[in-house]
């Protein structure tokens, strides 16, 4: 018999996984950073008076807009377990929509609706005589918020969802629904939507389109202003770093918090049924608000862009001119989406195993580096001569993209697996057969709704992205999130709103082929 | 011959078993009761392999399996489970979830027939888990265990979602199976008359210990 050390193979297997993992996604962003650090001492980078301002902008943007996103996602999360209905149900299948959504199309929606002959800016105009304004510190913050709510509202349901019946409805009957809300479920859905929150600020600080789209001068556009003028990654990462260290560390907290690790597997005690508690009104209230601002998320958007593209021009002329970036930015995503997916695997299964809630805060810091600092640090990596193939073609442009949206992958796949049913795999390890099938017609079918969905989303996100297209499209080519980003700086016309039509379309009919695939594949 | 010399376990600080020293003979079968949290399912867990003592040994066979710098695999430790619930992949059929834990693939749908058809499932073979019912579940999830031929059967509660005539036909099984391949079997619990056929002896958990569930004791 094969003889091994006593210690937990989970734990050596996962902090192996943990660092690959981090070498992955954020060695390549961190290589400019580590350079850009020793900058820092010579004074050079901050000799100006204008980067403390707009490191106090940064942060306040990201503030108000994780508070907003908090209030509203976990709103939306509260109406969504109060009750029961079609419509209910619709909106539970929906939620995570808007991340669907790239954040810059929402921008543009919004900029859409609000402008001077805009639908939202006449109502505005006949109603309250005011002018909205979409750009801006209110614009941004609204549009970082909407987008960014669903997040929280994932989090505090996996939160929600891992309370038990037999407590909930011991407390309703012994101490009535006022105080078993406040004592039973608010402590456990605050730290997961402070959490999410944590997340979401970090995400926030990080994000680059928004702002420039909405033109509210930020860090993130800093670092990619300062790489495009100068050419010196270094200089350019030590302006990222006073905005990656907030973000590492809100990351870190919002991973480390555990609320992404429910103590409920299936299976196991029956889950709470929120609908035979009736919420107090001021839950109530923020419920409704949750509700309606998602609505107002998703509906309005794609009306807009409905309304603009047909009323507006020729919306088939403008998307078969565009053909070519739609075919190229497909396939782009969907590759670096399957990439994305298959490299999380082997990481979410051995994060899962250790049950670390260590290595679940691993998984967030890279989504809070800058995105432009990592297609500068895989620029600079490629500019070595042994790695110069890489940088031809759009190879460089699929790695981005899928280490980008690994950690997204990773988590996706981590909570398929702790919603699954635990004894099922410790089945699986006493039954004296290869490791081969025990991976091919045990694991992998399990693992499988994860890994489509988490390809599916990192795929959406990819179909969007901006920061690391513009620094590693390769010549000749053109994502459509590209060519968007190029229309409108000059203006939202109907053929902008066209080819972003196409593009939602897209990404929403590739989520709904991959939902009906996991719907039916989801073994429970 | 399953050996546990001295186990302790703690869960968040909780000990659970305390020294514990239990010894099954090749061929026996023991019943383990307990009250609950007494440890009796994390005993079986730590012979499977499936948790990790903080001290003690357990041996199979006169090899050491686990403790002071070995940690034998799960699956190299010849043990069949049958766990309180019935834990069958969902993505398999009941004869699929039971023919792959059969070593040998040419006769493993045929013994696993046999073995469903024994338990009263014949007619249940080729539905998935979830058209299950709870009962039926646990009697596939008992012919798994017995498909493998392992030389050691652990099996946590096996009866417990049972009818009187479910329960009889699945003993029966046990025991002739028991004749035909005589593996070791430690069955835990919580009413000792449901494995009076079965088991020739019979152990009480208590404080973290085991008992000998003699005279008065039992």
């Amino acid at each position: 018999m094969k003889k091994a050390r006593a210690t937990s193979f989970p734990q050596m297997a996962a902090a192996f996984w943990a660092a690959l993992f981090f070498i992955l996604c954020s060695g390549p962003a961190l290589f400019p950073l580590v350079q850009g650090a020793s900058r820092l001492s010579s004074g050079h980078v901050w000799n100006t008076s204008r980067l403390w301002p707009l490191a106090q902008r940064s942060a306040g943007l990201a503030a108000f807009s994780a508070v907003a996103a908090m209030t509203l996602g976990a709103g939306l999360a509260l109406w969504l377990v109060a009750g029961s209905g079609t419509f209910r149900r619709a909106v539970r299948v929906l939620y995570l929509l808007p991340l669907l959504l790239s954040p810059y199309l929402t921008a543009l929606t919004w900029m859409t609706l609000l402008s001077r002959d805009g639908a939202v800016a006449q109502v505005c105009r006949g109603l309250f005589d005011i002018n909205p304004n979409p750009f801006g510190f209110w614009g941004t913050a609204l549009v970082l918020a909407a987008v960014n709510a669903p997040v929280i509202t994932w989090m505090t349901l996996v939160s929600l969802e891992s309370l038990e019946a037999g407590p909930l409805e011991a407390g309703a009957v012994m101490a009535g629904a006022y105080r078993t809300w406040r004592g039973g479920v608010l402590p456990r859905l605050l730290p997961a939507a402070a959490a999410g929150a944590a997340l979401v600020f970090a995400l926030c600080l990080a994000e680059y389109a928004v702002p420039a789209l909405l033109q509210y001068n930020v860090f993130s556009m800093e670092v990619f202003a300062e790489y495009s003028r100068s050419g010196d990654p270094a200089l350019a990462a030590a302006l990222a770093l006073p905005v990656a260290i907030p973000a590492l560390a809100a990351a870190a907290v919002a991973g480390f918090s555990g609320r992404l690790l429910p103590s409920r597997g299936a299976g196991e005690e029956e889950a709470a049924d929120f609908t035979r508690l009736q919420a107090p009104p001021e839950l109530r209230l923020l419920g409704f608000l949750g509700a309606m601002s998602f609505l107002l998320a998703l509906v309005a958007p794609v009306a807009a862009l409905v309304w603009q593209s047909f009323m507006g021009g020729r919306p088939v002329e403008a998307v078969a001119s565009a053909f070519g970036p739609i075919a190229f930015s497909f396939v782009l995503a969907v590759s670096s989406g399957v990439l994305a997916a298959a490299l999380a695997a082997p990481v979410a299964w051995a994060f899962h195993r250790s049950e670390s809630r260590l290595l679940w805060a691993f998984c967030l810091i890279p989504l809070a580096l800058p995105a432009p600092l990592l297609g500068i640090g895989l620029l600079e990596l490629t500019a070595a001569r042994w790695l110069r193939w890489a940088g031809n073609g759009p190879w460089l442009l699929l790695l981005g993209h899928a280490l980008r949206f690994m950690p997204v992958a990773a988590l996706v796949q981590g909570d398929t697996w702790r919603r699954s049913d635990p004894l099922l795999w410790d089945a699986a390890r006493v039954v004296p057969v290869s490791r081969f099938n025990r991976f091919a017609l045990l694991w992998l079918p399990l693992a499988l709704p994860g890994i489509a969905l988490s390809a599916g989303l990192a795929a959406a996100f990819a179909l969007g992205e901006i920061a690391i297209a513009l620094l590693l499209c390769p010549p000749g080519s053109q994502t459509v999130a590209l060519r968007l980003f190029n229309l409108l700086h000059y203006g939202a016309d109907s053929s902008v709103a066209a080819l972003a039509l196409a593009t939602m379309t897209l990404a929403a009919l590739g989520g709904a082929i991959i939902w009906r695939l996991v719907y039916r594949r989801r073994w429970r | 011959m399953i050996r546990a010399e001295a186990l302790g376990k703690k869960f968040g600080g909780v000990r659970v078993l305390d020294g514990l020293t239990l010894e099954i003979p090749s061929g026996g079968a023991f019943a383990l009761s307990g009250p609950s949290g007494s440890g009796k399912t994390t005993l079986l867990r730590l012979i499977a392999g499936l948790e990790v003592q903080d001290s003690g040994a357990i041996s199979l066979f006169g090899k050491r399996v686990s403790g002071a710098g070995i940690f034998i695999e799960p699956e190299r430790r010849d043990v069949a489970v049958s766990f309180q619930r019935p834990a069958l992949w969902p993505h398999l059929t009941a004869e699929q979830n039971v023919a792959f834990a059969v070593p040998r693939r040419p006769e493993a749908r045929r013994r696993a027939n046999d073995l469903l058809a024994a338990l009263g499932l014949a007619a249940a073979s080729k539905r998935k888990p979830q058209s299950l019912s709870g009962g039926e579940a646990q009697r596939v999830a008992l012919a798994r265990a017995l498909a493998s031929r392992s030389k050691v059967l652990l099996l946590d509660e096996p009866f417990a979602n049972l009818d009187p005539a479910s329960r009889r036909s699945a003993a029966e099984l046990l025991k002739r199976e028991r004749a035909e391949a005589g593996w070791t079997l430690l069955l835990v619990t919580h009413d000792a008359g449901q494995v009076a056929g079965i088991c020739d002896e019979a152990y009480i958990l208590n404080d973290g210990r085991a008992f000998p569930a003699t005279g008065e004791a039992s």
